[in-house]
């Protein structure tokens, strides 16, 4: 066993690499748009000076612009992208830094709209590693006070290892007064870092966004979702709506029944065409959850939007114990989802418990009391999933597992605290039509 | 980064540069969340109620060198409200002794440690984990718990005397 000493030396190296939330930022941000402002006339009238000049500013940039084309990510870039590329949307940035071992970052351009902002950059590794510079590199982008952007996306390397090229897309758009970004390389192992500072010219921003309001409620039970707004940029397509509680997320809280969504479905179809799913995300404040989910960009000349719900689901307290009997069944519901014990047994000083649930069911905070001892779980052993057809002709998967708690008693009591599943859905939840 | 001009402004009430001095340092403030409440979900409560009691202090603060020492100390403050909160409802072993269903996501080491560590009292509990998990040293650790730095000492020192004899327990009983 392993002494006081090393574990709190292991708990720290976990700390250093724990990685802060991405939602953090968004969450800060809400909670101080939530608090009522502190008035000041002196104040007021200041800020109104600086509104007008920068409203002015602002708008001069908006002019459309076409520059020159990026080449060799052709590979990289989703349709979209390369589109716009083709047209000459964009903005080349075109500035290097070279590392002491002759590896080379190019940050090549970014496009820039107000849903996105797509990052191309390079490396180079004239010693044909590429991928084992790629993994030592890690690359960030900053702006006004260091406010990091997050982002993902995807590269590509070539033949010979010698080149490899990244296009990311920021989950983040620049402020208006942001203008000057930096995008910081860091190669790890050799301690070394370089920063390429570039100024945003958002006259080269690609394009105008259209943004439709919805504002349309959807009651689903137990929970409705808000529908807020679609906005439609030449790069994606961002669906923003917030989860709220039929019953107040404070009182919740108050009565241990919390809910906490994970996974939220909707499609985007374009006179009857899906539109691909780009990625999604959801941030919590007081006023509830908030979601966002991104699209590629719409079709050209299309005359009907919909969005279609097609999975919803979390993890939501529940608090339930269940008495248990060695060798016996044991067929209930919590929260209309159906979870049968198959068996109860004893083998080398532990109590498995072997149970069925529709497939998409977790018991993701679950307790044995053995004789009045609570007991964590130690492991889940996968085990069959059948698939069953209903009355209705929907086909719905099962799956068996066994759950394996340290020690045996008489009295066996299992806790379900948590439990986490999904509901499909097939509906239509919102048209739009011109 | 200049820091000083964002004081000046997050005093003046702007919540941009509040939010921007929070940020430069957010790991720093999580991490520090995150050792009092243990899991993301409360270090992100506690974080938000910290920049509320902020928003609505920072005018008070004297000195402006002292941003970040003084919003850490609240942040400290806003831990230890709401695990005196939750202990109301359920016990510190609950709470950290997450068992997960499908990916047994506790590694055995942290649940090993958090027993031990969970046996001592909060003030030694305390400087334990933000001296080995945050590395901080003994000054800054007394500036943030506002306590002298002798206390520190005596509290780490008996902290560690006890989780050591508490670890010397359980290998005489195997």
């Amino acid at each position: 066993m392993a002494n006081s000493e090393e574990l709190l030396d292991r708990e720290k190296k976990r700390m250093d690499n724990l990685a802060v939330p991405s939602d953090l930022e968004e969450r800060l941000r809400s909670t101080l748009e939530n608090i009522p402002k502190k008035k000041s006339k002196f104040k007021l009238k200041v800020a109104s000076i600086i509104l007008v000049f920068l409203l002015l500013s602002y708008n001069m940039d908006t002019l459309a612009y076409y520059s020159k084309q990026l080449i060799g990510f052709e590979n990289v870039m989703t349709g979209t992208l390369q589109e716009l590329n083709e047209m000459g949307k964009g903005q080349l940035i075109n500035q290097s830094h070279t590392f002491k071992n002759g590896v080379k970052i190019t940050l090549d351009g970014i496009m820039l709209d107000d849903n996105n902002m797509v990052v191309f950059y390079t490396i180079h590794s004239p010693k044909g590693n590429v991928m084992d510079v790629n993994s030592d590199l890690r690359v960030s982008l900053t702006g006004a006070g260091d406010r990091t952007f997050t982002f993902g996306g995807q590269g590509q390397a070539n033949e010979d290892l010698t080149e490899m090229k990244w296009v990311v897309s920021t989950h983040q758009t620049p402020r208006f007064y942001e203008r000057t970004l930096n995008f910081k390389a860091e190669m790890e192992q050799a301690r070394e870092s370089a920063t390429i500072k570039f100024k945003l010219n958002r006259n080269q921003a690609v394009g105008k966004s259209l943004k439709i309001p919805i504002n349309k409620e959807i009651d689903l039970g137990r929970r409705s979702i808000k529908l807020q707004s679609l906005t439609a940029s030449p790069i994606t397509t961002v669906l923003k709506g917030q989860i709220q509680d039929t019953v107040e997320l404070g009182l919740d809280y108050v009565n241990k029944n919390r809910f906490r969504p994970e996974k939220l479905e909707i499609s985007l179809i374009a006179d009857g065409k899906e539109i691909d799913w780009q990625g999604s995300g959801m941030s919590t404040d007081m006023k509830g959850i908030h979601f966002d989910i991104t699209y590629d960009r719409l079709p050209k000349d299309i005359k009907e939007l919909q969005l279609k719900l097609t999975s919803f689901g979390g993890d939501h307290d529940t608090d339930e114990l269940i008495k248990l009997e060695k060798g016996k069944t044991n067929n209930f519901k919590i929260l209309d989802q159906q979870i049968r014990i198959e068996n109860v047994y004893e083998f080398d000083g532990n109590t498995y418990i072997t149970f069925t649930t529709e497939e998409n069911v977790i018991l993701s905070k679950v307790y044995l009391n053995i004789d009045g001892e609570r007991k964590n779980l130690q492991e889940t052993i996968p085990g069959e999933a059948e698939k069953i057809i209903d009355d209705q002709g929907n086909a719905i998967i099962y799956y068996t597992r066994t759950m394996r708690f340290e020690g045996t008693g008489e009295e066996l009591e299992l806790d379900i605290q948590r439990i986490r599943y999904a509901t499909d859905y097939d509906m239509i939840i919102w048209t739009h039509s011109r | 980064m200049e820091f000083k001009p964002l004081i000046k402004k997050a005093r003046k009430g702007d919540k941009d540069a509040l939010l921007q001095l929070i940020m430069a340092q957010q790991a720093d403030y999580y991490k520090l969340a995150y050792v009092y409440m243990k899991n993301k979900e409360d270090a992100l409560d506690a974080l938000q109620d910290m920049i509320i009691i902020l928003y609505r202090n920072i005018y008070n603060l004297k000195k402006e060198e002292s941003f970040y020492s003084w919003s850490k100390t609240i942040l400290v403050n806003c831990c230890k409200n709401k695990l005196r909160n939750k202990n109301k409802t359920t016990s510190l072993d609950q709470a950290t002794e997450e068992a997960v269903d499908g990916v047994y996501t506790g590694s055995e080491d942290r649940i090993v440690l958090e027993k031990h560590l969970s046996g001592l009292r909060d003030i030694h509990q305390e400087v334990i984990r933000l001296r080995y998990f945050l590395d901080m040293e003994y000054e800054a650790i007394a500036e943030l718990l506002k306590i002298p730095l002798g206390t520190v000492k005596s509290r780490l020192n008996n902290g560690m005397k006890q989780l050591k004899e508490s670890f010397g327990g359980d290998i005489d009983g195997e």
